[in-house]
């Protein structure tokens, strides 16, 4: 059993101009102990389907799916308090712009202490504070940070971006969460850390049999680091299967133009040449297109793409397209 | 940090500098003898006119009038009231302290009345209680002074005849003035019925200070809602969210640290308005206080006193707003290094 079920979601505001679907019916799996990359570019609602799995969405979402589970547990029909008991502890997020992240009016050890697991806790009041330091410098340690004393003592906006996320991660790991949702982890963080971010994620999957949700727009990382992927776009999904299948022969049209859009180096660009991208934009969520929403981006779409594909499998290779990239069109 | 504060003072003898300039100008521009404006002092004998001349440096040049002008203030000289030839000085000492009071109860009952509804106003944002919350606060915002303290006499005063509607306290009792809070004072001196005073005196308060509070109450109403709401959707607040942070202690244990310096330094801003209304309200209520004192003064074209009331005035405004703005960069740890804390 998928820990992670998501079956067609959706996730809808009204704006002035009716209601707008900016995650339409995305499905999505993830098996225990797998990391998983959810990719797309920005806007696609990467961010939002990570945030209707937390519950954290602001009222004026409105969120609803077949299936939202987790470990069998329907997170659409939880109630408040029964919800807070599954984050933390057992669904954990890590959000994009870790410094922000942080209250900045606050020491990171005064915050680190708030998202201690207290229940845990059996020893008597007055060690109570020891016990404590313990635990926050075993946890500073296992995420790679070695001078605890100065990290515990500064405010957030004195430390670096990497350092925040590191933090974070830490006081996320306190409760030893069995789902960690990464968000964008690594995309305001100097490139010598982000590698060490995710050598961390790696150890945390593989020791603690931690399951990750990578959200990213990196396919680089995505290629290196994680199992299985989904592709996004426009709140759509468009493809998932295991990275591997997917980078060597993708089935659908945006999968094929976001992996032209990495450059390869070893083959010969020619000087000052055009970089591979699809022509026009991501369509803005007042203009979306019916059907399949990359229809007019897609250079073979055809008539039939004004209904929306239904997801087909091929070899546990799921993607939406009326014509995929192994079909010939005549 | 030290920089900042540097830069604070510094700002600070400036605006002051420019405030005594204007008095300066001011005096200078009225109507009359300069000398007779600068001392109060009516139709001066010769003698006198010499010593004001030599006080204030009058045969030299303006600059040299205005620095003396400038010392003789700072030294506490505020010359004599134009009516009743009494030191202005003496006055002040007696009649700014009732102000100072008013204004601190006021002041106070905003802020416990506004920062728990506006927080209120905040977490059911769009709700019932937001709109019921707002549309009080506009209600109380719009509501002149002048208009409600009246009302509150015709009603509560002379209707219901549950409160005084004039004074500070009821003639019977005879309380020495050593600082001039009326609470203060009370429990300093030996009067006999101690408890009736303070009932007294309490009594004579209430009006006064409701009227006075209802503007800075709506204002911190909706100041707090506002910086709440940003606060409230702020990525911290989303992350201890995410770490299963019981609601109440996401609120008060982040958001409002965050919420509330905003509002402080808001409400800063909203002194002199209340110094304004203060003096309204104690023209209503003949609350012997600096207000009353300097509408009088104005009726009676006592440019002595209206000076010194502009001076003693705007400085207190500086004065607070200075030291709000230090206290508020020495609680803001972002703000605090020294790099931030330019201007």
């Amino acid at each position: 059993m998928p820990l992670l079920d998501i079956r067609n979601l959706s996730i809808e505001f009204d704006s002035p101009h009716g209601r707008i679907r900016a995650v339409d019916r995305v499905n999505l799996s993830l098996n225990p102990g797998e990391i998983l990359g959810l990719v797309g570019e920005s806007g696609s609602g990467k961010s939002l389907v990570a945030k209707a799995i937390m519950g954290i969405l602001t009222d004026r979402w409105t969120v609803s799916a077949d299936r939202l589970r987790y470990n069998g547990v329907d997170l659409l029909a939880l109630s408040a308090s029964e919800r807070r008991k599954l984050m933390g502890r057992e669904i954990a997020m890590v959000f994009q712009e870790p410094s922000s992240s942080l209250d900045p009016n606050d020491t990171v050890g005064h915050q680190f202490n708030e998202s201690l697991p207290m229940d845990e806790c059996d020893v008597p009041f007055y060690r109570r504070k020891k016990w404590r330091d313990e635990q926050i410098k075993g946890l500073l340690h296992k995420v790679g940070i070695r001078d605890h004393k100065r990290v515990l003592k500064s405010y957030p906006h004195e430390l670096s971006e990497g350092l925040c996320q590191k933090v974070l991660i830490a006081m996320t790991i306190a409760y030893k969460p069995r789902l960690l949702i990464a968000d964008e982890p690594t995309t305001v963080i100097e490139a010598g850390a982000q590698d060490q971010i995710f050598k961390l994620f790696k150890k945390l999957n593989q020791l603690n049999d931690v399951s990750i949700l990578l959200i990213t727009h990196d396919l680089e990382h995505v290629e290196n680091w994680t199992q299985t992927i989904t592709v996004m776009y426009c709140g759509q999904t468009v493809e998932s299967g295991i990275t591997k299948d997917i980078f060597k022969q993708p089935f659908h049209p945006y999968t094929m133009a976001l992996l032209q859009s990495m450059p390869h180096f070893d083959e010969m660009l020619n000087h000052k040449s055009q970089l591979t991208t699809l022509s026009g934009c991501v369509p803005s969520l007042q203009h979306l297109p019916i059907g399949c929403r990359l229809g007019p981006r897609c250079p073979r779409a055809h008539r039939k793409c004004v209904e929306t594909p239904v997801m087909e499998k091929s070899r546990g290779h799921y993607f939406s397209c009326h014509f995929p990239l192994t079909e010939n069109i005549e | 940090m030290w920089f900042y504060i540097a830069r604070r003072v510094n700002l600070f003898v400036f605006t002051v500098a420019v405030l005594f300039l204007l008095v300066f100008v001011m005096l200078n521009a009225l109507p009359g003898e300069l000398a007779t404006n600068l001392s109060g002092i009516q139709n001066p004998t010769m003698a006198q006119y010499d010593a004001i001349v030599n006080q204030y440096q009058l045969d030299k040049s303006w600059f040299n009038q205005y620095i003396s002008f400038i010392k003789q203030r700072i030294h506490g000289d505020f010359g004599v009231s134009f009516s009743d030839a009494k030191p202005i000085y003496d006055e002040m000492l007696r009649l700014l302290p009732a102000t100072i009071e008013l204004c601190i109860y006021a002041m106070t009952i905003a802020l416990l009345l506004g920062l728990p509804l506006g927080i209120i106003a905040a977490v059911y944002y769009k709700k019932f209680g937001d709109f019921f919350l707002l549309g009080t606060s506009l209600i109380g915002y719009s509501i002149p002074v002048f208009w409600l303290g009246v009302i509150a006499i015709m009603y509560f005063g002379l209707d219901l005849q549950w409160l005084p509607v004039a004074g500070k306290l009821n003639l019977l009792y005879q309380v020495e003035q050593v600082t001039g809070f009326t609470l203060i004072d009370i429990y300093l001196s030996d009067i006999q019925y101690k408890q009736l005073a303070y009932q007294d005196a309490i009594a004579h308060l209430i009006m006064p200070t409701l009227t006075l509070a209802v503007i800075p109450a709506a204002v911190v109403i909706r100041i707090t809602r506002t910086t709440m709401l940003e606060e409230l959707n702020a990525n911290y607040i989303k992350a201890a969210q995410a770490r299963g942070q019981h609601p109440l202690s996401v609120i008060f244990h982040h958001a409002l640290p965050n919420a509330i310096q905003p509002v402080l330094s808001q409400i800063t801003l909203q002194l002199s308005t209340l110094l304004t209304s203060a003096m309204v309200t104690e023209v209503i209520f003949s609350w012997p206080g600096i207000g009353q004192w300097l509408i009088q003064a104005t009726y009676q074209q006592n440019y002595t006193i209206i000076s010194a009331g502009v001076l003693v005035c705007a400085g207190f405004v500086i004065v607070v707003t200075v030291i709000s703005d230090i206290l508020l960069i020495a609680t803001t740890p972002r703000r605090r290094s020294a790099e931030y804390g330019s201007v």
